[in-house]
This record gives structure tokens, sequence and C-alpha cells, in this order.
């Protein structure tokens, strides 16, 4: 659950997750500076990432670098959700709440979570796939509902706005991407998965793996490459039972796994804080 | 090359940051020698089924075996 204390509040205030009209988008009233940089300070933000010190600027209330956000990222977003199964409005739709949420219409500004581990137009892409997986989801969930209750198909009765389901925790993605690698390391033997966690994990190199089983070091080379297809290939077959409609390459998954970390630590903020709340 | 595959590993093993904590438990010196033994290459294909399904149980074991990897590796020839 979301903190009252917004950092950022928007102008005119849009109750829905749905889209804002657009002149509500861009209208932001600041807060002072200094109560920014205090909650930025004390939510841990470092100078890992050179994306940081701009990120800074953006809590800092300072306006021209909030444009430059937006302006720099929001094309790039637009195209990569139209790209993995979006359709234009959709995005525009993601798009819009991704900025409130970033600059705190409704809460704490989710920028504030961003922690520096990964550079931020990926961390931007993972938190804007997971929201459009989410809202897919419960798209679905919620036309399957309106079918069971007139025993017929109305894809295109939105008259049920209302009863949309909620937006989960930021937690689909990472639950995806999770079960998609462990359905696919579960296919290969212990030893091989071990030799695969040996070489990426810890170093290990191909030659003191070949001396462990005895093997020459091309034949441990060629051993742990076609488990890489085998998993590489298992990995989008999985995505693609899940959710057909989402479009990955390999690349795209790699991306939003080294993401996906920071985002479940997010999830597990979040979920600890909504624990700790209903308690 | 990039590798694309640590941060799988990285994704299902979301406590790696303290993997350190889980390196400091004890080993019996018995399997810390089937462990160098391993690491060496001189297990038998029995053995080494063995200690692979034994890593499998307890994957906090791994890092015991990279330290024998790594003891090997800075040991002189």
């Amino acid at each position: 659950m979301r903190s009252d204390s917004t950092l950022l509040k928007a102008d005119n205030t849009y109750s829905g997750r749905r889209s804002p009209p657009a002149q509500a988008r861009d209208d932001f009233v600041l807060e002072p500076p200094d109560k920014v940089k205090d909650r930025a300070k004390d939510c841990g933000i470092s100078d890992r990432s050179p994306d940081l010190p701009f990120i800074k600027q953006v809590l800092d209330s300072d306006e021209s670098a909030t444009r430059a956000l937006r302006a720099r990222y929001s094309a790039q977003l637009k195209a990569t959700l139209c790209k993995r199964g979006a359709s234009s409005t959709e995005a525009e739709d993601l798009l819009a709440d991704l900025w409130a949420d970033c600059f705190g219409s409704s809460g704490e500004p989710l920028l504030l979570k961003y922690g520096g581990r990964c550079p931020l137009s990926s961390w931007l892409i993972t938190v804007v796939t997971n929201r459009l997986i989410d809202f897919k989801r419960r798209e679905a969930s919620r036309r399957e509902s309106l079918r069971d209750k007139s025993g017929k198909s109305q894809t295109n009765d939105f008259e049920g706005i209302g009863n949309f389901p909620a937006r989960q925790p930021d937690n689909a993605l990472v639950g995806l991407l999770r079960q998609a690698v462990m359905n696919a390391f579960a296919a290969e033997s212990p030893e091989m998965l071990l030799m695969l966690r040996l070489v990426h994990m810890y170093e290990v190199t191909q030659r003191e793996i070949g001396r462990i089983w005895n093997w020459h070091e091309s034949k441990v080379s060629r051993a742990l490459e076609s488990a890489r297809v085998r998993i590489r290939t298992a990995v989008l077959a999985e995505l693609h039972r899940t959710d057909p409609w989402l479009t990955l390459g390999w690349d795209d998954f790699v991306e939003l796994s080294r993401c996906a970390r920071e985002l479940a630590s997010v999830c597990e903020l979040e979920i600890n804080v909504q624990d700790s709340s209903s308690r | 090359m990039i590798d694309d595959f640590t941060p799988l590993f990285r994704l299902i093993e979301n406590r790696t940051d303290e993997v350190s904590g889980r390196a400091d438990r004890p080993i019996s010196p018995g399997i810390q020698k089937k462990l160098a033994k391993l690491a060496a290459g001189r297990c038998t294909d029995e053995e080494r089924r063995e200690l692979i399904r034994l890593l499998e149980q307890q994957p906090d074991l791994i890092l015991a075996l990279v330290r024998e990897i790594k003891i090997l590796r800075e040991s002189p020839k």
C-alpha cells in the first residue's frame, strides 16, 4: 500500500487507472526540493548508476529534468510496448500511468525505487513490461468473467469497467520470468545445471570443468552450448505458452531478467508494507 | 561475449548477495575431502554422480567445491 504523503502531486488528479486526459498528464505541482532530497536519501538512492544523478535532479523538482526524462524515454518505451504486444492506445495509457506514478501523483514517487543496479532505460522497460503483462491478464480475466455472466462473448463491452480487477503488486513479470527459467532448468540434468552454474555464477573455466568430469575442453564447450540453446528455446516457448500475446526475444528476456531482481526487491518491499498495514 | 546466463541464475537465486554468509556453515571433513577430490578430477564416475546428487540436495556445498577449484587454480603447478 502506498503512502499518502505525495512528493509530487498531479494538479488535475485522475482517480482511474486508465489514461488521464492529456492535459492532466503534464501538470504537476512540485513540493519543496529539500523535502524531496531527504526522501531520496532516506530511500537509499546511491551513486551506483550514472543515471542516478539525473533521477535525483528529477526528484529534486527540477522541471527541466522531469521534462527531459519523459522526452528521452517516452518514444522508446512506447515502441517497446507495441513491439511486445500492446496496442498503441494501451501503450499510451500504460505510459501515462507510469509517468504519473514515477512522479508520485498517487503516492510515493516510483522513481525512488530505482536503485541504480541497472540502466534507467532497462528499469523503466522492466516496470512498464510488468504493467503490460498485468494489464493484459486482468483484461483477459475481466472478459472471461463477463462471458461467464452473459454466457456469450462481450469483448467490446466496457460498461463493466468499474469492475476491472485491481492492479497487482509489481510481481507479474518476476513470476513469469522465474517460472520460465525454473521450468527450463528442470528439464536439464543435475550435472549439466552444475556445470552451467559453476561457469556462469562462479567463473569456473571450461578447462576446470573438463578436469572435474574428465572431459576434453572442447567436449565441455559443446555440451554447455547445447544446453544453453535448449534452455533459451524452452524459456521462450514457456513464455509463449503462458502469455501468447507477449512478444519477447532472447535479448529482451535477458534484459528483463537483469532488472527483475531490482523489481523483485521492490515487490518484496511492497508486499511487506501491505502485510504490516493489514495486521 | 555477453554473458546471458548469469542473470538467469541470479533471477532464481535471488539471495546470492547472502551467499558469503551461507559459505560459513561448517562442512564435515569427509565431505570436504570428497569435494577436493572432485575438484581435482580424481573421482570415479560413480563417486562424481553421488557428489552431484549431494550438491543438488545441498546447493550451499557448491561454494565449498568452488573454493577447492580456486585453491587448485592458485596452487603452483
